[in-house]
């Protein structure tokens, strides 16, 4: 049943140099006597703290920038912040969601499922409550047209999700060095292109929920809202490509 | 089904609670797979002891957000994956990993019968040099699945992808090592 190749795999497993356990368990038991398991969620202290310290950058930056970025870009409730240290978004692992099938994720939301025309089926397809009324989010893998960004092995991060807004929503702008954000025309709206250093981007919904995504493959996002949709198109190629991608948005089934 | 201990469950429980003898024993069985998941990303025998280590720590403290209906070995290996990119990340170097035959089978391991010997000597290079040539997202999931004998789940889980992601990888990376091994495999061995 199994074919050549496999068996000759199976069989290579055997062959190859591993390395072999050495006796450290007087050394791992010290250091696990030392170190309590966890009750409680550690795990997000920094990540608030994060949250904390960019809110309070916020406000630094003057109502009429906001008001201005708001006109220019139009974009529903989206507003785009820069965080200092990519370290801890780039290359991090895709934490995207529950994985689910393309049908699963189209039953999931209310709104109409789209997918590129000209990239074929995603490699995978994510459902997550962020914001509440769902966020589908596909990724393709890389390939020579559009490469992958560090070890991730994908060259497409996909993602849509109806925005309910507060209704006087709130646009920030910050930029960093070596990041740009303009507005460009994606069919016949206008969205917002971000290139550069990695951001974090956030919006608030109807119940003045703040939400907060970071940048997944440190690539560029173009992002729009079309009939109450929102999509965001991260790739780790330039506007024109991005732009081709998403001239090709096909609905779902 | 393999042979796992009859009382993992016991352990787990144990060790969800603050048993360190527990956590000890459960993590035992899997110190070998551990010790090559790490070793597949960082590339280097000792790191990935040190990784390993480091990482069954950070599965001790975690263990309470261990949910009980899951399966342990994944959930395990996907920690010290997890560690293993972190260390290859702060390390700052990304070579590749090149995979090297020992000139012994490895102790422990079943000699391959001659049934099932399909390659030998000279051969078996030639695989081991395609695999190590497939792009990254190919050769993870067949290492994982073929080198380390994890199912498509534990691949899935391990990798953070989907089953479906792993299916589609798999079938794609054979696609390549056959064409790229045309003639070396394809000797009429169709069973």
């Amino acid at each position: 049943m199994s074919r050549p190749v496999e068996q000759a795999l199976a069989e290579l497993a055997v062959h190859i140099d591993w390395p072999e356990p050495s006796d450290q368990a007087p050394d791992l038991r010290t250091r696990l006597e030392s170190s309590p398991v966890s009750r409680t969620g550690h795990r997000w202290i920094p990540v608030t703290a994060l949250i904390l310290i960019l809110v309070a950058s916020l406000l630094l930056f003057s109502p009429t920038a906001r008001e201005a970025v708001a006109d220019l870009l139009g974009v529903a409730g989206i507003e785009v912040r820069f965080e200092p240290d990519p370290a801890d978004v780039v290359g991090a692992e895709l934490d995207l969601g529950q994985a689910v099938t393309l049908e699963e994720a189209a039953e999931a939301v209310a709104f109409e499922l789209s997918v590129p025309g000209n990239l074929g089926p995603p490699d995978g397809v994510f459902l997550s409550d962020r914001p509440s009324s769902g966020r589908v989010t596909m990724v393709w893998e890389s390939d020579d047209a559009l490469p992958a960004a560090g070890d991730t092995g994908i060259g497409v991060v996909y993602s849509q999700f109806a925005l309910e807004l507060a209704e006087e929503a709130d646009f920030v702008k910050s930029v960093m060095p070596d990041t740009s954000v303009r507005a460009v025309e994606v069919g016949s709206v206008i969205g917002l292109w971000i290139e550069g250093a990695p951001h974090l981007i956030s919006y608030e919904d109807a119940a003045g929920n703040r939400v907060e995504e970071e940048t997944r493959l440190a690539g560029n996002v173009l992002m729009w809202e079309s009939d109450g949709v929102t999509n965001r198109l991260e790739t780790t190629v330039g506007l024109s490509p991005t732009l081709a991608l998403a001239g090709s948005l096909q609905p779902v089934g | 089904m393999e042979g796992r201990p009859l009382n993992e469950q016991d352990l787990i429980q144990n060790a969800k609670s603050g048993d360190v003898a527990a956590f000890e024993a459960l993590v035992q069985t899997h110190r070998h797979i551990a010790l090559r998941v790490a070793f597949l990303v960082v590339g280097d025998k000792t790191e990935a002891e040190d990784v390993t280590q480091e990482a069954f720590v950070k599965a001790y403290r975690a263990m309470s957000r261990f949910r009980g209906d899951a399966a342990f070995r994944p959930w395990l290996l996907r920690i010290v994956r997890n560690e293993a990119l972190n260390q290859r990340r702060r390390r700052g170097r990304q070579e590749r990993l090149s995979l090297r035959l020992a000139s012994d089978p490895v102790s422990g391991g079943a000699a391959p019968s001659p049934e099932t010997t399909v390659i030998t000597g000279v051969e078996r290079r030639t695989v081991l040099d395609a695999v190590n040539g497939l792009p990254d997202r190919y050769r993870e999931v067949v290492t994982h699945r073929y080198l380390l004998g994890l199912s498509e789940a534990e691949t899935a889980a391990t990798l953070r992808i989907p089953v479906g992601t792993v299916k589609s990888r798999t079938a794609r990376a054979l696609g390549r090592l056959e064409h790229s091994l045309t003639g070396l495999t394809g000797g009429g061995r169709n069973e």
